[in-house]
């Protein structure tokens, strides 16, 4: 089993000067989230020079492609990465990693996504851009999927108790 | 017959003393936390896994 290592895969992501959103299950972890996951979901930049960056930087991580069975290696490259529709699950060395290039919900892209993210540092020197949580929850309202009924509930009451800490 | 009511539990049914605890911690341990409980609850399902196979 690989163990999910997300500490490394953001290194390798940031230090190929990839730009990118952590969303999903990790970001609502770095915010105060209970439930744990064990794939990093990101979203990147859309741009031709950032795609050929994150292509280095997943070939660096052993990225293949995860489908049911075994993960299927092939180039993951900048032309291989801008023709992906929606979202890429890969397996790496580091754990799982799933590209989304069109989230649910209202915010359309990369732009809007970082527009409105937290900086959080998980180590020294290693800082990440974070989705903000208002965001999460409408992404994963809008997705519907059972996984999301099921963690809705723990990322409101996490916004309610932070907002209550607040004092709002 | 009624459960007994967890007194950290909000109207949703989540345990907030949970996210409380969660909340006091900084971003870099919390994280550190989530991906250490993580590990350890898929090492725990791959051996009861293994162990059903072995039986088997």
């Amino acid at each position: 089993m690989t163990e999910f290592d997300p500490f490394e895969m953001c290194r390798i992501l940031n230090d190929e000067n990839v730009d990118y959103v952590v969303l999903g299950g990790f970001a609502a972890n770095l915010l105060g989230s209970p439930i744990t996951t064990r794939d990093l979901d990101v979203i990147p930049d859309r741009a031709e020079d950032n795609l050929d960056r994150l292509g280095r930087a997943l070939t660096r991580m052993n990225a293949k492609i995860r489908i049911a069975g075994e993960p299927v290696a092939t180039k993951i490259d900048g032309p291989f990465l801008a023709n992906m529709p929606n979202t890429l699950n890969l397996v790496t060395d580091h754990g799982d990693m799933v590209l989304v290039f069109s989230p649910a919900g209202q915010l359309a892209g990369y732009e809007q996504w970082n527009q409105r993210a937290e900086f959080a540092e998980l180590e020294p020197g290693l800082v990440i851009a974070v989705a903000a949580l208002d965001d999460i929850i409408d992404s994963k309202q809008a997705a519907n999927r059972a996984k999301d009924h099921l963690s809705l509930p723990y990322l409101e009451s996490l916004r309610d108790e932070i907002r209550r800490q607040a004092g709002e | 017959m009624n459960q007994p009511h967890n007194p950290n539990e909000d109207a949703r049914g989540v345990d907030v003393g949970q996210i409380r605890e969660l909340l006091r911690m900084s971003v870099a341990e919390r994280a550190h936390e989530m991906v250490r409980v993580a590990n350890l609850m898929a090492k725990a399902r791959e051996t009861a896994q293994l162990g059903r196979t072995v039986k088997s």
